[in-house]
């Protein structure tokens, strides 16, 4: 049988163009093989795909093992066709023409699809653009620009604002917690905890939005605050253009809101001696440049006036306090004899005992801490009886009534004593008598008083005046606070030995002013930047605000004490002070 | 004249930003504010206001990159000093905070930022490293010529396949027509694939046992290895050029993410001042 | 049968035959227009449809009968057919003349037998030639054409395009944009079509964009397909179109046949072997009038390829023939130019000209008329100065009255070399394509002559004797100014008797290593390489770019040459003898030192480029890729770029949307990488072709396209580097952020890939397509936008100079 394979090759859109092959077989075998008889070289067409036989008019082609052909749609592995017809073998549609003269049989040949490989191809099911990673940087740049915005500006925004129409409704304390909480996320910093407890409400303080808080907010709280000088004195040390703010930083932690930074007194005072008005020494830091500690003494027993002097100064602080005390004899490494209880050690917490804050010292009383040794007998048949203590006027007539109630009742034991006295009590006395009971008690009462005993009695511990008339005692003036204007707590000091800064032991005078200078304290603390010693800076213990200043801010108006001021003036600025009280300078 | 941008003239603007930096350090160490440094000093304020200004204008680098014909000056001007500018940042804006972070927008903004810079960072790296080595990883090809060696290469595997059994066919034919480049986000940036038909049909036929002519098969496995090869070659080109692409990919997006939480920054802090 | 007599019968109704036609028609005189085609003016016929005509140049007024200005295409022919038939001009169309044969008169014998006959000639066919026809049945049937106007004109047919030149890969590239396109090559593969287009057709077979035929020819074309043989046997292709591209046989054999004579005539005889040059036209006088007396030659074919020139003529030679001797219609352009010269009559001016002028003695008056039409003339005060050293002007000076001084030293001043009246200067810029090599002054109050770069290599090409007096003078004074400075003429007699200007082409090799040295060469223009053989390779150990003299290493050792020179392009040199040039350096010591100095320098300089052979291989590569022959080139350092694109981003962005440089393209060799973009080169081979004159040098060397650009494409052809593009006016810009923010609107950089500019191009298939390629962003302040977007400091732009310092930063 003679066979015509007639290629036809189709241009695209083009013309067509066939190739003709003849050959001679009885059963026409198609595959890859190059032994087919027809051999369509396609990696879609198997090795041997099929088979044709002709069978008279008709041809049976019939699909080799695993694979099939396909016939009008449909997959079969063997069909009978005639003239006409057409079947696929892999991407090839094989029609049988009819037979022409020079063949038995035609079969026109054409590739239906191509194959797929081409360069377009390959970069069509690649993914090559470098700049290509399914997202657009843009979409993601506004989709994160989006979400912070919505969550940290849009919501806080909306929580406030909720927040401002609810407020007139609601108690501060039912603010909703978890919304407040997304309002947070604008907060600088943790709130100090002195102010916590309205941390969750930004309206107390901030009350107007793009304003500064103003002094108002914390004057709502802190309505007694005073000045630090006098503005009408020192205009320029005036303080009244900074707003709270500028001192006390909010939003910087939980410890305080109080700063105590030295450099901040520093700058005004490392040179304060230059103001025009300034009475006061320049200082900058406490353990390089401080002045000395200028105690604040009475000077004047009877004025009563009092004035700082310099500890270790010309002339050395006295004190004139109306008592005499030896610190030494009572501090005594040998002991003291008590009347009842033989040789004690005395300390001086036996006699000093701070205050329950652990600030000051409790003020010694003579009934606590004297009289328990210094028994005030003054008539040795009257044990138990001591004198009154206080008040020499009280002590007279508590005298002179002790004596007339003994005349009128007797009993008395003393050995001089006229027996109308020395009478058994409850006897009642002739006129005579009484009159001579009368007459001792009298006389028993100047021997008292007038006598030496009195005298030497309370001078024991008291500055005697002699009056014309009769002795007075010297009013007592103990000095309330040694250092006005400087905070010390002897709590934070208790561990420490008392002589070790107050040197009692020596002190034989009650005029000694036994407070430490301060090179004892500078042996431990320090300025701010201290290294090697305790950091000590200008609040620790020197306050800002005090009552005995004028207020910072005319919240409450506070009169100026003259004397306070006097009291804290050294001696040198008391002259100033006094030239300029009298107007010598302008 | 080819210089990098990092030395560009002489240093120029790492020499500004030492400057700036170096002056923002002392300002900070000198100026001792009341309660700890922050942002509501005056030295924080300055410092805020500097580094604010930077970012947007760090921020135009991508503006100003497109602005061809409008404005004058080098590009690579611009971007030696936007990098420079770019790192101060990381020291302003510290000093700015004065060391205080919390959950809020405020730390939300450094920590932005900070990605910012440190993607800015790796993708300087990127710049410096890989245009060298996609050179020589190229050695001389067009990513056009790989592909067009590659169907070459396929064409004459498909050809030697032609004579060879039915399922070694399907296995040229899959690795012909089914090995694809950069098939996926990962693959791109490992520049490997793992599952590459070309590689499998080479592993198959080394290690199937074979009936046919060993010549073809010997032929065929060592187009297939070329194959390979220049697969490689252009898995790791497309690695290389994704990557000097990636980076933009955190940059951009978080420096729009910064810029919105700087603009809520300075609002917030005004709003509740 | 005796046909009329005309008194005039014109040949070809292009601009020149019709506005002749209509002169004659005017006057009363008999006469007939003969048109192959059924319409006039067939080559404008044959522009693309609504072409944009210019009407250059602006100077000169009309003078015809019919009208013409500036506009498109169809407006003006339906002018000129309007004009014809109101002058009542005797057509004759579809009638093709064979042949012009003179006896008393002219019998003209037409292609069906007919003739005529007439006493005067007037051929105007120009230079397109006779289109070469299918060979084949139904070669005539409608769907058959034998150019393209437009290839956007068609969409979704199927066309079919004959042939393998250039221009059927053109057509067939450009239509298959979207069209099916067929190529149908006779042969086995396109080797007739040049280097570009060859890749351009291979790309598009093999992409699939062009389905080709080879070793196919056509058999017969039907209404609707055209049957092929091919090696698959006969195949029959549908198709809507045929386009014949079989190229035209040039008219230089009919215009030979009526006995005219071309000035090459003697030499062709010499060497018949030797093609004739197509630009070589025949000679004609004053009056058109060739060297057959009453046959007159205008239009193209007599060297005015101006529409305006042409019709001009056309009217002149009329008149002439009318008896009415009239003065050409530039005359009073020529009384404007010569006004300087306090209004002396034209002709006399012309011939002092030619008389006191040497090298515009042997033109013939059209070409001097012209010469000088398209000159400035110049009156410079004492001491004014003409141009100055470095300057990018290429124009080329001659002095008519005065005397100018060359500042040849431009350290010292005083050193001058004075030229007077007659002589010419500026001739090495024109020459060598560089900037000017010194300044010059005018010495005393002089008038000058300053000619057009393209004016001048014109009057190079076809007039001998201005070449040859050229290179006479420009060979002394090169010698002068680059090798012996300070030595006078007559002292270099011998060296410039026995000098010889070589030729050589890109790659030629001007003398190899191991050769005697019996001579030298001073680099004219061009450049060169040199380098020598280190284990069978080649290193190349410096670029020697004109200006400078190789060869004189040899000479002074007197051994064996110790390296090869090849020329890096085309490269032109002054041979000198050794003998002569040996001489000279014996008379002049201080010469003798410098080339001594230079002779030092360059073992030094080879010596260390021996040790770097990488570099050398650099400047290889740099030259191969054409950089040698440019002035400024842009190039990528491999190890910086990161393929950003910004580049090409920036280019197009400043230049409408159309990026002017491809960076991918284009080689790379040891990290340095040339893309495709314009180098400038020295003699730019896209000046070379320019109908509108539209490519110029700007003052600082950037060779750049102005709008009269008429979008022939001549340059983007010429280009060897594939940098120049025809393409359409820019759309409107966008605002960067619209994109930036929110992707509305193009890309920057990516103008012409927006749907937006694809819309608005379908709507404006009319436009007028131009030239564009890279100026160096010559009107942007700041330099090269490319440059300078580049982030990462990659790209740079070099001249050949520069070369030396790349290489070394690369090594």
């Amino acid at each position: 049988m003679k066979i015509l394979f007639s290629h036809i090759t189709r241009k695209k859109r083009g013309g067509i163009a066939t190739r003709n092959e003849y050959a001679e077989a009885d059963t026409i075998t198609i595959g890859r093989s190059t032994s087919c008889e027809l051999s369509l070289l396609d990696p879609r067409v198997h090795l041997e795909h099929a088979k044709v036989v002709k069978k008279l008019d008709t041809y049976e082609v019939i699909a080799a093992e695993y694979t099939l052909i396909e016939v009008n749609g449909e997959l079969v592995d063997k069909i009978t066709l005639k003239t006409g017809d057409t079947f696929l073998v892999g991407p090839y549609k094989i029609i049988f023409e009819s037979p022409s003269s020079d063949a038995d049989l035609k079969l026109s040949i054409e590739l239906t699809k191509n194959l797929r490989n081409q360069v377009s191809d390959l970069i069509s099911r690649s993914n090559i653009d470098s700049s290509n990673f399914g997202i657009s940087k843009r979409t993601w740049s506004w989709s994160l620009f989006s979400i912070i915005t919505a969550l940290f500006l849009m919501i806080p925004l909306l929580v406030i604002n909720s927040s401002k129409e609810n407020l007139s409704s609601l108690d501060p304390e039912d603010l909703n917690k978890s919304s407040t909480s997304l309002v947070s996320v604008w907060s600088t910093g943790e709130i100090s905890s002195p102010h916590n407890f309205f941390a969750h409400d930004c309206e107390v303080c901030h009350e107007k939005p793009f304003v500064p808080v103003q002094n108002n907010s914390c004057a709502k709280c802190h309505d007694d605050i005073q000045h630090h000088a006098d503005t009408k004195l020192f205009p320029s040390a005036s303080l009244s253009d900074l707003s709270c703010q500028s001192c006390h930083k909010e939003h910087q932690g939980k410890i305080t809101v109080v700063k105590n930074n030295q450099d901040f007194c520093a700058s005004c005072h490392d040179a304060i001696q230059d103001e025009p008005n300034s009475l006061l020494r320049n200082v900058s830091d406490f353990g390089k440049n401080h002045p000395q500690f200028n105690p604040t003494v009475i000077i004047d027993k009877d004025k009563n006036t009092n004035r700082s002097l310099s500890i270790g100064g010309d002339p050395k602080p006295i004190e004139f306090s109306g008592l005499l005390f030896n610190h030494a004899v009572h501090l005594r490494e040998t002991g003291v004899r008590h009347p009842n209880d033989g040789i004690i050690d005395l300390e001086c917490k036996d006699c000093h005992v701070s205050d329950s804050g652990g600030v000051s010292m409790l003020p010694i009383s003579f009934k606590e801490h004297c009289n328990s040794c210094h028994k005030l007998y003054f008539d040795s048949s009257l044990p138990e009886r001591e004198l009154y203590h206080g008040d020499t006027k009280e002590l007279f007539i508590q005298v002179e009534n002790v004596y007339n109630s003994i005349a009128f009742q007797g009993g008395y034991i003393g050995k001089d004593a006229p027996n109308v006295i020395r009478r058994r009590a409850g006897q009642t006395l002739s006129q005579t008598e009484r009159v001579e009971a009368a007459e001792w008690a009298k006389r028993k009462k100047e021997q008292v008083l007038d006598g030496r005993f009195g005298k030497d009695r309370c001078a024991e511990c008291h500055l005697i005046k002699n009056n014309e008339e009769r002795w007075t005692i010297q009013s007592v003036n103990i000095t309330d606070s040694w250092f006005p204007k400087a905070n010390f707590t002897h709590e934070s000091h208790e561990d420490m030995e008392c002589i070790s800064c107050h040197e009692a032991n020596r002190s034989e005078q009650a005029t000694d002013v036994i407070q430490p200078s301060i090179e004892i304290c500078q042996s431990c603390h320090g300025g701010e930047n201290a290294r090697s010693k305790i950091p000590s800076t200008c609040v620790t213990c020197h306050g800002f605000h005090f009552e005995h200043m004028s207020p910072i801010y005319p919240i409450n108006e506070v009169k100026v004490k003259e004397t306070t001021i006097l009291s804290s003036l050294s001696e040198k600025n008391l002259a100033l002070f006094n030239k300029r009280e009298n107007n010598e300078i302008p | 004249m080819h210089e990098s941008l990092l030395i560009y003239k002489k240093f120029k603007y790492l020499k500004l930003t030492l400057t700036t930096v170096i002056l923002c350090i002392v300002l900070y160490l000198y100026h001792s504010p009341i309660g700890s440094p922050n942002g509501g000093t005056w030295l924080g304020y300055t410092l805020g206001t500097l580094a604010a200004l930077i970012m947007f204008w760090l921020a135009w680098f991508g503006a100003r990159k497109r602005s061809y014909n409008k404005s004058k000056g080098n590009l690579e001007e611009w971007a030696s000093a936007h990098v420079y500018l770019g790192l101060a940042l990381v020291v302003i804006s510290t000093l700015h905070s004065g060391f205080q972070f919390g959950l809020n927008i405020h730390t939300i903004l450094y920590f932005l930022m900070m990605i910012v810079i440190i993607s800015g960072i790796i993708g300087v790296y990127f710049y410096l490293k890989f245009p060298s080595l996609i050179t020589k990883n190229r050695n001389g090809l067009t990513t056009e010529m790989m592909l067009t060696q590659i169907t070459e290469i396929d064409e004459d595997i498909r050809e030697l396949s032609m004579s060879l059994d039915d399922f070694t066919v399907d296995l040229m034919t899959k690795a012909i027509e089914e090995t694809v480049i950069g098939k996926s986000f990962i693959i791109k940036l490992k520049g490997v694939d793992p599952d590459c038909h070309t590689s499998l049909a080479r592993k198959h036929l080394r290690e199937k046992k074979f009936s046919g002519n060993n010549k073809i098969r010997e032929q065929l496995l060592s187009k297939l290895t070329r194959k390979e090869k220049i697969l490689d070659q252009l898995r790791n080109d497309l690695k290389m050029r994704s990557l000097l692409q990636i980076w933009l990919y955190i940059h951009v997006p978080f420096t729009f993410a910064a810029l919105a939480a700087l603009i809520i920054h300075i609002f917030s802090v005004f709003y509740y001042w | 049968m005796m046909a009329e007599i005309f008194k005039v019968a014109i040949v070809g109704s292009g601009p020149a035959g019709s506005s002749a036609a209509a002169r004659a028609a005017k006057l009363g005189m008999s006469h007939i227009l003969i048109e192959r085609q059924d319409h006039i003016s067939d080559t404008i016929f044959k522009y693309q449809k609504g072409k944009f005509v210019m009407a250059t140049p602006d100077f000169l007024p009309l003078r015809s009968d019919l009208n013409f200005q500036a506009g498109k295409r169809e407006e003006i022919l339906d002018v000129w057919d309007n004009g014809l038939e109101d002058c009542k001009v005797n057509v004759k169309f579809d009638t093709e003349v064979t042949s012009i044969k003179k006896e008393k008169n002219f019998t003209i014998t037409y292609a069906d037998g007919k003739t005529c006959e007439a006493e005067n000639v007037i051929l105007s066919i120009g230079l397109q030639g006779n289109i070469n026809k299918l060979p084949c049945e139904g070669a005539e049937l409608p769907l058959v054409q034998y150019q393209l106007d437009d290839p956007e004109e068609y969409e979704a047919e199927t066309i079919v395009i004959i042939g393998a030149g250039d221009a059927a890969i053109e057509n067939a590239v450009a239509l298959s944009k979207q069209n099916t396109v067929i190529i149908v090559n006779r042969r086995a593969e396109f080797a007739r079509a040049k280097q570009g287009n060859l890749s351009l057709i291979s790309e598009a077979i093999e992409k699939g964009n062009v389905e080709a035929y080879y070793e196919a020819s056509p058999v017969k074309v039907e209404k609707d397909s055209i049957t092929l043989k091919t090696a698959d046997g006969e195949a029959r292709v549908p198709c809507n179109r045929i386009i014949a591209r079989l190229g035209a046989s040039a008219p230089r054999r009919f215009v030979e046949s009526c006995g005219v004579d071309f000035p090459d005539k003697e030499e062709l005889k010499k060497d018949p072997k030797k093609r004739p040059d197509p630009r070589v036209l025949p000679e004609v006088s004053a009056q058109y009038e060739s060297n057959v007396p009453g046959l007159f030659i205008i239009g193209a074919l007599g060297g005015y390829p101006l529409i305006k020139q042409a019709m001009n003529q056309g009217y002149e030679v009329v008149e002439y023939i009318g008896g009415n001797k009239i003065p050409p219609a530039d005359e009073p352009l020529l009384v404007e130019k010569f006004s300087v010269l306090n209004n002396q009559n034209v002709d006399d001016v012309l011939e002092t000209i030619r008389k006191n002028i040497p090298i515009f003695e042997k033109l013939n008056t059209l070409l001097l008329r012209e010469a000088i039409l398209e000159s400035n003339v110049h009156a410079f005060k004492k001491d004014d100065t003409i141009f100055k050293r470095n300057d990018y002007s290429n124009t080329f000076y001659t002095i008519y009255v005065g005397e100018v001084g060359i500042l040849v030293d431009p350290n010292d001043p005083s050193q001058v070399v004075t030229l007077n009246q007659g002589n010419f200067f500026g001739e090495m810029g024109l020459i060598s394509g560089r900037r000017r090599a010194a300044t010059v002054k005018a010495i005393s109050d002089c008038i000058v002559f300053e000619t057009p770069r393209r004016t001048m290599l014109k009057l190079i090409q076809s007039v001998e004797s201005v070449k040859d007096n050229l290179d006479k003078v420009s060979m002394l004074r090169q010698i002068q100014t680059h090798l012996t400075p300070g030595v006078d003429a007559s002292d270099l007699q011998e060296l410039i008797e026995t000098a010889e200007i070589e030729n050589f082409s890109a790659g030629d090799v001007i003398f190899n290593q191991g050769d005697e040295g019996d001579h030298m060469h001073l680099i004219r223009s061009g450049s060169c390489t040199v380098s020598v053989k280190v284990g069978g390779k080649d290193i190349v150990l410096s670029y020697v770019p004109s200006g400078n003299y190789i060869g004189e290493m040899a000479l002074l050792s007197d051994q064996p040459r110790s390296a090869t020179v090849k020329a890096a392009h085309n490269t032109q040199t002054i041979r000198l003898t050794g003998k002569a040039f040996k001489d000279v350096l014996k008379k002049n010591s201080s010469i003798k030192n410098s080339v001594e100095k230079k002779f030092k320098e360059r073992i030094n300089q080879n010596e260390k480029m021996e040790g770097q052979p990488e570099a050398g291989n650099i400047i290889q590569f740099l030259i191969e890729q054409g950089v040698g022959e440019g002035t400024d080139v842009l190039l990528i350092d491999e190890t910086l770029c990161i393929h950003c694109d910004n580049c090409e981003k920036a280019c197009a962005e400043t230049h409408g949307g159309l990026s002017r440089l491809n960076r991918e393209a284009g080689p790379s060799y040891a990290s340095i990488h040339v893309p495709t973009s314009c180098r400038h080169c020295e003699h730019p081979h896209c000046m070379a072709d320019c109908p509108p004159d539209a490519i110029h040098r700007a003052p600082d060397g950037e060779v750049f396209i102005d709008d009269s650009c008429i979008g022939c494409g001549n340059c983007e052809r010429n280009c060897p580097y594939g940098v120049i593009q025809l393409a359409a006016p820019p759309p409107e810009r966008f605002n960067l952020f619209s994109w930036l923010l929110f992707n509305k609107g193009p890309p920057p950089g990516d103008l012409r890939k927006s749907t937006d500019y694809k819309n608005k191009k379908k709507k404006d298939e009319n436009q007028i397509k131009q030239a564009v390629k890279c100026d160096m962003c010559k009107d942007i302040e700041g330099g090269a936008s490319c440059v300078r977007a580049c982030p990462t400091g990659a790209a740079a732009r070099v001249s050949p100079e520069e070369f030396m310092s790349i290489t070394s930063l690369t090594s």
